[in-house]
């Protein structure tokens, strides 16, 4: 009994310690994204031959992407709320829901760039588009990532249930889900809004 | 210790007196004021040098374990605020008084293009493994080699045909990246006539150690007179 | 067939077909040594270890290999440059460039930072009273993402070409356009696997010591080795992951035609931009740590408390701090704007205001000690007279106008060679020497130790101090030749004599390693330096059993040890109960994961994509197995750590 109750006490401290660990990797993508930010803006005019932001963006349709990407870290936070409430199904249909939604975003971010390259818009023709690339393809790596991570998850979650093992995992995961969909709203901002004026 | 620190000194002031230290001998206004930098902070730099090899040899000799000594165990301090202030306060006293120049005469280069009278203008490209010097006003281009007309400021517009280069001329002043995105402007004034090496200071690829230049600088009459036969050579 | 095979060979030059042969040589030496005394499996424990000792010990090793490698690299260099017009060998143009370039890359990456990394793994979690790190099995992950990258690196050489536009690889020359060979893509794809395996380093640490030290080891309790191991892991995280936007960029620029860092649609200053400001905090990162290490020693072998502990903690934090403000001064002869410029040079100077808190605190830690000349304390010593010199350089380099005259010349290469060799390899000397005993309880040989320092430290001088010269008299660095006359000559053939006495250094130092290893009879003592150790580290066995603590040690002071000591007793209290142990059970899957890097890396430099993608699907299996499995570990029942403990104490 006694050791039953320091092997949960260890867990707990190595869940504390996966916390940590995950925050300073949130430090380490925010220079990331900082960066990629920082080129953009660098080379945002240079556009050559290239169409300019205003001509390409279609606001419409990437309206459309961020409502799907909000909408998932909504999905996201009720999963963890039935996390905490230690209901499995629910938790299992709600992370669901967020990892369908991510695959449309990805779904949507690859028709987008399929029509800019149809158009001409190639990553090579222009610094700006090669820019504009490298931070949205960063972006959407990292959406295609938590996709996958979370489903390995559900299928431990899926398998074991809820437990000290499982849980942390599923709430780190899912705070790395909100931290993919803050910077969505700030490219949203910074590229898509500012290049439309 | 302090003897390899004088031996520095030694070095550095007698090779002040040899020509061959280009940097030591300069023969252009922006290369002395450069040079007056660099020894205000050698100088500077000498005291904490000398300050702390003093210390350094100091302690080393007076406080080492001598034999007999080993079970000896000295009191323990933790430290002492005094002294912590002094060595904050006095590294900052001695970094402003070079601050101060270095910011002044930063400012004064920088922006020498634009206060010089009638500078002699020169359009400089690189391109890999060799220079070229174009005069505008006389349509002269010539290649790896320059003419300077002594006592004159002259204005070089530097632009690279490819990858990154940097001008540098030691004797007349320091350098300045040649760019390919961006053109540079460099202000130099020879004050005495001679043959002097220019080299390519950024790494541009396999030859880059054989990108130089001769830079001639010849009396102001000897120069119009040059000018004035390539111009009829011209026509 | 044969004669295909033949014929290609003998069409390769001469020094791929040196390398290859002698990298063949040593090959068959080790697998035969390795057979001969069936030592295959020792190795594969080895490999598969999560110890956070041994992975230290690991990392110290392999970056040891690289050192050689680079450093004769630089023997190459200064023969090539031994005589004004000199043609060594084959060592002229690109491949001087070459040389130069992994010279610098080497040393830098896969030197420097893995040493102190090594370092860092052997000590922290026993300086702080922890029985592992964090994460073992991101640490060991770490290791073999570094050997990866680093055998990708150095196989560049013999497979196609090594990088060739410095180690600061600026664009434009870096891209394809300029370098189209596979050198400059093994740059970014390597580093970007090493870099990847030190970020995840850098996080383990932080968190190990925010969440792992022992009951009573407060933050301001800390030895500074580990205050400055913490500071340098944040640095890390922050740095490298700039470096990594960078790297990733470059990829890009050559693999997949953006033209960000083009010279005519894009911008090739960004490429500075971004890797300085990764480059002027990595200068830092191996210097922090050094400058922990020394801050033990020097108390230690003058029987003196550290003077100034909570400035030694705040110069170190400041340090950190304005590191990452300071690196425009590599660029200021780019053409920036003068205000720009001028605040750059002033945050570089204020620079020299923390360090010289540190320099006079280690000297006051001198005052009235009784100092002991063991060879740690030799190497703190030739640090500080050797540090200093080129701490003021760099405020020298500091100062704009002048260093429009010093930039890119051997100025800064002497500058660069004063502050790395003095505080990295001089600091991880220093602690190699200190530690080693608890590494592998037996002492270095001390005689043989005061040769390695004094032909070291003595060569070091002569190789570097004619640099200042030569800069001040117009050499550009990474020249392959340079004209007869102006007494250059005399100057270069004098650091070249000095780089061959350093190497002597070096052959001293191992004949050390091979003498003690083979001769030296094990001393099994906890605090082997005429027992006046002060940290955690020298309370407990050397080498210490794998959980390191039998029972968590009792800390109320800074000093824990010495204290005991003065009170008269043999060793702190330790107060924890016997307990269950876990210990993490020994993984091959970060050795593959590592190698599906490799292949995948291969893949990326050669542009061969279904290697790479059948590389990456390696690595993704390996991190899908990993998420699978059961993470129980070995369990030591108290009984028997209780038992190991009791032998261990007479
Ligand atoms: C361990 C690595 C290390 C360290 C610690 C430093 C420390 C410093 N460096 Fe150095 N530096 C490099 C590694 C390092 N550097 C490398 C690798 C390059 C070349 C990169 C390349 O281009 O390849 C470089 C290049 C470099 C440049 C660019 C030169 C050029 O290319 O033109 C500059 C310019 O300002 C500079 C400045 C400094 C300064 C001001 C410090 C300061 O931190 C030094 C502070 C220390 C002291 C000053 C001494 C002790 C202080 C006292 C005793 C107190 C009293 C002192 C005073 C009042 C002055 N360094
Ligand atoms: C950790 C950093 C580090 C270290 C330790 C060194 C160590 C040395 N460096 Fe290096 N160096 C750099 C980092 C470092 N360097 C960097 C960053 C650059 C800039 C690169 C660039 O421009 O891009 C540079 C550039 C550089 C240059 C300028 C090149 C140029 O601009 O063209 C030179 C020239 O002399 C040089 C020399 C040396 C020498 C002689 C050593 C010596 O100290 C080496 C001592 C070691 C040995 C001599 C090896 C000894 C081993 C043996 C002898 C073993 C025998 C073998 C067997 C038994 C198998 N270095
Ligand atoms: Cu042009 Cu170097
Ligand atoms: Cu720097």
């Amino acid at each position: 009994m006694e050791t039953m109750s320091t092997q949960m006490h260890l867990n707990h401290k190595q869940a504390q310690m996966n916390i940590l660990a995950f925050w300073f990797l949130i430090g380490a993508e925010v220079v990331v994204f900082g960066c990629l930010f920082g080129i953009y803006l660098a080379v945002k005019s240079l556009t050559g031959q290239g169409p300019t932001p205003n001509e390409l963006f279609k606001l419409n349709e990437i309206m459309l992407s961020t409502v799907v990407l909000l909408t998932s870290s909504f999905t996201c936070a009720i999963a963890v709320y039935f996390l905490n409430l230690s209901k499995k199904l629910l938790t299992l249909l709600f992370f669901l829901i967020t990892i369908l939604l991510g695959l449309a975003f990805i779904g949507l971010e690859i028709r987008e760039f399929t029509l800019y390259v149809e158009e001409g818009a190639k990553i090579s023709t222009s610094a700006f588009l090669g820019a504009f690339y490298l931070l949205l393809g960063t972006h959407g790596f990292h959406v295609l990532f938590g996709v996958i991570w979370i489903s390995l998850l559900l299928v431990q979650l899926w398998l074991k249930g809820i437990n000290q093992e499982t849980a942390p995992k599923l709430f780190i995961a899912s705070l790395y889900w909100h931290f993919i969909d803050v910077i969505w709203v700030i490219i949203f901002t910074i590229v898509y809004l500012i290049g439309k004026v | 210790m302090t003897f390899r620190y004088a031996l520095f000194v030694i070095v550095i002031i007698s090779a002040s007196g040899c020509s061959n230290i280009a940097v030591l001998n300069p023969k252009g206004s922006e290369a002395q004021s450069e040079l007056n930098l660099l020894y205000l902070s050698l100088a500077l730099m000498s005291i904490v040098l000398l300050v702390v090899f003093t210390l350094f040899t100091r302690f080393l000799m007076k406080y080492r374990e001598l034999p007999g000594q080993e079970n000896d165990f000295p009191t323990q301090v933790n430290g002492n605020k005094k002294l912590e202030i002094t060595w904050v306060v006095i590294p900052i006293a001695i970094l402003t008084i070079l601050a101060v120049p270095t910011f002044a005469t930063t400012y004064q280069l920088d922006n020498k293009t634009e206060i010089v009278r009638e500078p002699l203008e020169i359009n400089v490209t690189a391109q890999q493994y060799k220079w070229k010097f174009h005069y505008p006003e006389h349509d002269i281009t010539l290649e790896n080699e320059v003419k300077l007309p002594v006592d004159r400021p002259v204005v070089f517009t530097l632009h690279s045909k490819d990858v990154i280069h940097s001008f540098w001329l030691p004797q007349l002043g320091g350098k300045k990246d040649v760019l390919p995105n961006q053109v540079n402007k460099l202000t130099l004034t020879p004050l005495e006539t001679g043959v002097y090496d220019g080299k390519c200071a950024e790494l541009c690829g396999a030859n880059h150690a054989l990108m130089t230049f001769d830079t001639t600088v010849i009396e102001q009459e000897a120069f119009n007179q040059w000018t004035r036969v390539a111009d009829i050579q011209e026509d | 067939m044969m004669n295909v095979i033949l014929d290609y060979l003998l069409s390769l030059p001469s020094d791929i077909i040196f390398a290859d042969i002698s990298f063949t040589i040593m090959l068959i030496a080790t697998v035969y040594f390795l057979t001969k005394y069936a030592k295959w499996k020792w190795l594969w424990s080895w490999i598969t270890s999560t110890d956070h000792k041994k992975i230290g010990i690991m990392y110290l090793f392999v970056s040891f290999l690289f050192f050689i490698r680079a450093g004769i690299e630089a023997l190459l260099i200064r023969m090539q440059l031994a005589f004004p017009n000199n043609e060594f060998w084959v060592f002229q143009g690109e491949r001087f460039n070459q040389l130069t370039s992994t010279h610098g890359t080497v040393m830098i990456f896969l030197v420097a930072t893995p040493l102190l990394i090594g370092l860092m793994n052997v000590i922290v979690p026993l300086q702080i009273g922890a029985r592992d790190v964090a994460f073992p099995f991101m640490n060991s992950l770490s290791l073999w993402l570094f050997i990866s990258g680093g055998i990708l690196i150095n196989a560049s050489f013999v497979a196609g070409g090594s990088p060739n536009a410095g180690w600061t690889t600026y664009a434009p020359l870096a891209s394809k356009e300029f370098t189209p060979g596979p050198g400059n893509s093994y740059y970014p794809i390597g580093l970007q696997v090493a870099g990847l395996g030190t970020i995840m380093g850098g996080i383990n640490f932080i968190v190990t010591i925010i969440k792992m030290r022992a009951p009573g080891m407060r933050f301001m309790r800390m030895p500074l080795s580990t205050w400055s191991m913490f500071i340098t892991s944040i640095l890390i995280v922050y740095a490298f992951s700039a470096l990594a936007v960078a790297l990733l960029l470059l990829t890009f620029e050559r693999l997949f035609g953006t033209v960000i860092l083009s010279a005519s649609e894009g911008n090739p200053l960004i490429w500075q931009h971004l890797f300085w400001i990764f480059g002027h905090p990595e200068v830092y990162i191996i210097a922090l740590p050094a400058f922990g290490i020394f801050s033990d020693v020097i108390s230690v072998f003058s029987k003196r408390k550290l003077f100034g502990y909570p400035s030694m903690v705040f110069a170190i934090i400041l340090i950190g701090f304005l590191g990452f403000m300071v690196w425009v001064h590599h660029m200021f002869t780019v053409g920036l704007n003068t205000n720009i410029t001028i605040f750059f040079a002033l945050t570089t100077m204020l620079i020299a205001v923390p360090t010289g808190i540190k320099i006079f605190n280690w000297l006051f830690t001198m005052r009235g000690g009784r100092i002991r000349f063991d060879t740690p304390m030799l190497y703190a010593l030739g640090f500080i007279f050797t540090f200093v010199i080129g701490g003021v350089t760099g405020v020298m380099l500091g100062t704009v106008p002048a260093d429009y005259q010093y930039h890119d010349s051997y100025f800064v290469v002497a500058h660069l060679h004063y502050v790395i060799i003095g505080a990295t390899i001089f600091g991880v000397f220093s602690g190699v020497y200190y530690w080693w005993p608890k590494m592998f309880g037996k002492k270095l040989n001390e005689t043989l130790g005061k040769w390695n320092f004094w032909t070291f430290g003595i060569g070091f001088h002569i190789t570097f101090f004619p640099m200042h010269v030569m800069g001040l008299m117009g050499m550009p660095r990474r020249v392959f030749t340079y004209p007869e006359g102006d007494g250059l000559g005399f100057l270069n053939f004098i650091s070249t004599c000095g780089a061959f006495m350093m190497g002597i250094g070096v052959l001293f130092f191992m004949i050390n390693i091979y003498i003690t290893t083979r001769y030296t009879k094990k001393r099994v003592l906890n605090d082997p330096w005429f027992s006046r150790g002060r940290t955690l580290e020298w309370t407990i066995p050397s080498p210490p059993p794998a959980y390191n603590f039998a029972r968590l040690p009792e800390v109320k002071s800074r000093e824990p040890l010495w204290d005991a000591y003065e009170r008269g007793n043999k060793n702190i209290n330790f107060i924890g109960e016997y307990e269950d142990i876990h210990l993490p059970n020994s993984t091959s899957l970060p050795f593959f994961m590592g190698i599906g890097f490799l292949i995948a890396s291969f893949g990326f430099v050669f542009e061969i994509w279904p290697v790479a993608l059948s590389g990456m699907l390696i690595v993704f299996l390996m991190m899908s197995i990993r998420s699978f499995q059961q993470k129980n570990g070995i369990h030591l029942p108290k009984e028997k750590v209780r038992v190991q403990d009791m032998r261990g104490e007479d």
